[in-house]
């Protein structure tokens, strides 16, 4: 619940606030975005499945971000980014669809 | 937290076990991680409003290292382009201003322009380098789209004058098909060995001629016969007579 709360607030905030991203985390914050989407969806298909736990969430979530945003960071300075951020974002959307379908198949049984 | 449904669970027994775990997890049960788990979702909510409104008005500054290069190259090369286009035209000038009387060159500079003009209007005839093909077509014809395309091509690759049979071709040319199949040319039906001339950079012309899916693989597609020759002199003879302009 407290998760829920605390997303809508922070759309709210975003959409009254209308904060600009920093130049420095400009490449990273889309990357960062996906990677969390990805633990967000794979908490919710733990709850459903009964072992979810708000500490590896909060440690998935955090680590997830990090490290797709330190990959990103890795590939800028190889000269590999946009093939690397490409990459990254395929590999947690093939996460996110077939986390969304364990979580359909739970609840709808279809 | 409920217990893990027997494996002999029935799937709807399954499904109603993962909707009271869903309505169990929306009770609030303030321990610190929860709340840091709150505060993690408020900052994916905030970066993601953000992010959209971000793409949404994202300018020149969202761009990578390398896309920028390109986008300054494109407009250095632009630049470059258009202060040769200034010389040129503060060059002309100067001459207009100083020569005396101004008359002489001016007049040149107008004949010159107005022989250019001729040529692409296609009123008088050309001689030039170019190139000269024989399109052979199959049975059934070349189809109009083939000769757009050949005038298409022709055009990008620079050719100043181009006649196809004996009819030159200008910016208003029409290919045109009867319903019997018969593919015409402003109102000129055109044979099945036609030969093309055209006025350019003869290696530019040919080239274009000779790309991947250009003309010649076209046409060669569609079992007809294509020869290209360059030639440092070529004649476009057919004229068109100018129409009034209304």
């Amino acid at each position: 619940m407290i998760p829920v709360i605390g997303l809508v607030v922070g759309v709210v905030l975003g959409l009254v606030l209308q904060p600009t991203v920093p130049l420095w985390a400009q490449p990273y914050l889309p990357i960062a975005v996906i990677a969390a989407l990805d633990a967000v969806f794979g908490g919710l298909r733990a709850v459903l499945d009964g072992v979810f736990s708000d500490r590896v969430f909060v440690v998935s979530f955090l680590s997830n971000t990090v490290v797709a945003a330190l990959i990103v960071f890795l590939g800028d300075q190889l000269g590999v980014g946009a093939q690397l951020s490409t990459g990254v974002v395929v590999v947690l959307g093939v996460r996110i669809f077939s986390n969304v379908a364990a979580i359909r198949r739970l609840l709808f049984g279809a | 937290m409920s217990a893990p449904p027997a494996p002999e669970a029935t799937p709807a027994q399954r499904r109603a076990v993962a909707w009271s775990r869903l309505r169990t997890a929306l009770f609030i049960r303030p321990t610190r991680t929860a709340l840091l788990a709150g505060v993690l979702a408020l900052l994916l909510g905030l970066a993601l409003t953000v992010q959209i409104r971000a793409t949404r008005e994202q300018g020149l500054e969202a761009l990578r290292e390398d896309e920028l290069v390109g986008v300054l190259d494109t407009v250095e090369q632009r630049r470059a382009r258009l202060s040769e286009e200034v010389a040129d035209l503060e060059r002309q000038r100067e001459d207009l201003v100083t020569a005396p009387a101004g008359s002489e060159a001016a007049r040149r500079a107008a004949q010159d322009r107005a022989d250019d003009l001729a040529v692409l209007a296609g009123t008088v005839p050309a001689r030039g380098p170019g190139v000269t093909m024989t399109l052979e077509g199959p049975p059934q014809g070349i189809g109009t789209g083939v000769y757009l395309d050949l005038f298409a091509e022709l055009r990008d690759a620079g050719a100043e004058a181009i006649q196809v049979g004996p009819v030159r071709v200008v910016a208003s040319s029409a290919v045109t098909e009867s319903a019997d199949g018969v593919v015409s040319l402003d109102g000129t039906p055109l044979p099945a060995r036609v030969v093309v001339s055209a006025i350019g950079e003869p290696r530019t012309l040919a080239s274009a001629m000779d790309i991947p899916g250009g003309l010649v693989e076209t046409v060669r597609g569609l079992e007809g016969r294509v020869s290209v020759t360059t030639s440092p002199s070529v004649l476009v003879s057919a004229v068109r007579t100018t129409s009034t302009l209304r």
